[in-house]
């Protein structure tokens, strides 16, 4: 018996972790489909002051408005991960390439990236009213600039003070905004009605280019940073 | 149970996350539990997206909202994930030839073997 269990060690152990996972799932299911169905009392309230918060788009009142500290919380939690993945990116010398002829891949990036950008700013505009906002706008400009790191172009040298100011404007946009409206209302992140949807683009368009750039560090510190 | 968007949602999502459980456990590479991890996030925000659907008429904007922050928060992660561990790999191939310098010194030393290629095999 012993000797059964240590030859055949691993696949005992495989079979013993999918029959868990099997449970597990089954076990969830059942729970799952017997759970009372969703009410949606949450969404009647949101709905219900939406023309107090400064905008129409309802996914970007929850974000910017309603739960404004979710979101100042998890700016900063982006920032981290920026700090902590930025000595990778530092460590390694720069290298200079040259481009002698034209690649495919700065063919693309060069049709692309103008479209990609006046999209960026729409989905930035539209985010008030219609789906769209900071974080999409900013995937779509990390986009651009990944391509721009594909085909070999350097725009972006992270050890430049400015570029690590635009990577924490997102939280420092965010709070500055709080603490002049703390110090107008003595309320703890709450906009005043008439200047919410003006302070939200203003939180929004800053925060688009920080979590870019963000998003383009970590793309670069794993391409570039262990080369 | 019929088959309505929110439960195809649901049971799809429950797919996706024995998929990414079954990956995170039964693997023993880093890169392989990363993917892991990953598919059982997206598991998680499809079930959430999947009760903000409960009904079409009036969707809850809460659970976007989350999904939208648990994203990038994901992206993040794994980029740190990765990092973290291609630091290692870096770090274990420079133990590896310490390793080999040193005991290449040892044999040397003890006058068994001096042909270089021997300790490039034990490498």
């Amino acid at each position: 018996m012993s000797t059964l269990l240590k030859s055949h060690r691993q696949a005992i152990e495989k079979a013993i972790i999918v029959g868990l996972v099997v449970t597990f799932i089954i076990t969830l299911l059942l729970a799952l489909f017997n759970q009372p169905v969703h009410d949606n009392s949450l969404q009647a309230l949101a709905v219900a002051d939406i023309n107090q918060t400064g905008v129409t788009n309802i996914v970007t009142a929850v974000l910017l408005n309603y739960r404004a500290y979710d979101t100042f919380i998890e700016f900063s939690v982006f920032l981290c991960v920026a700090i902590a993945v930025l000595p990778y990116i530092l460590e390694v010398p720069v290298v200079k390439f040259q481009l002698h002829t034209e690649s495919q891949v700065l063919l693309i990036a060069k049709a692309f990236i103008p479209l990609t950008i006046v999209m960026a700013g729409y989905l930035l505009w539209i985010g008030s009213s219609k789906p769209g906002g900071a974080f999409q706008a900013a995937a779509l400009l990390a986009g651009c600039l990944v391509l721009l790191s594909l085909a070999n172009v350097r725009v972006i040298d992270f050890t430049k003070l400015g570029y690590r100011l635009l990577m924490s404007s997102g939280v420092l946009a965010f709070s500055v905004a709080i603490l002049l409206f703390y110090l107008e209302s003595q309320a703890f992140i709450k906009f005043p009605v008439e200047l919410a949807g003006a302070s939200i683009l203003a939180i929004e368009f800053f925060a688009t280019f920080a979590i870019a750039l963000i998003l383009f560090l970590c793309f670069e510190s794993i391409n570039k940073g262990h080369a | 149970m019929e088959l309505t968007q929110t439960n195809l949602y649901t049971l799809c999502a429950i797919l996706l996350l024995a998929i990414g459980l079954l990956g995170f456990l039964l693997n023993t590479d880093f890169i392989r539990k990363v993917l892991g991890l990953n598919i059982i996030g997206i598991a998680i925000f499809m079930l959430l997206l999947a009760v903000a659907n409960t009904y079409p008429a009036a969707i809850d904007p809460i659970p976007h909202a989350m999904v939208l922050t648990g994203i990038i928060v994901a992206a993040a992660g794994t980029a740190l994930g990765l990092n973290l561990a291609s630091k290692i790999a870096k770090f274990s191939r420079i133990v590896q030839k310490e390793e080999v310098i040193t005991s290449a010194e040892s044999l040397s030393d003890k006058a068994y073997i001096t042909s270089p290629n021997n300790t490039q095999e034990r490498g």
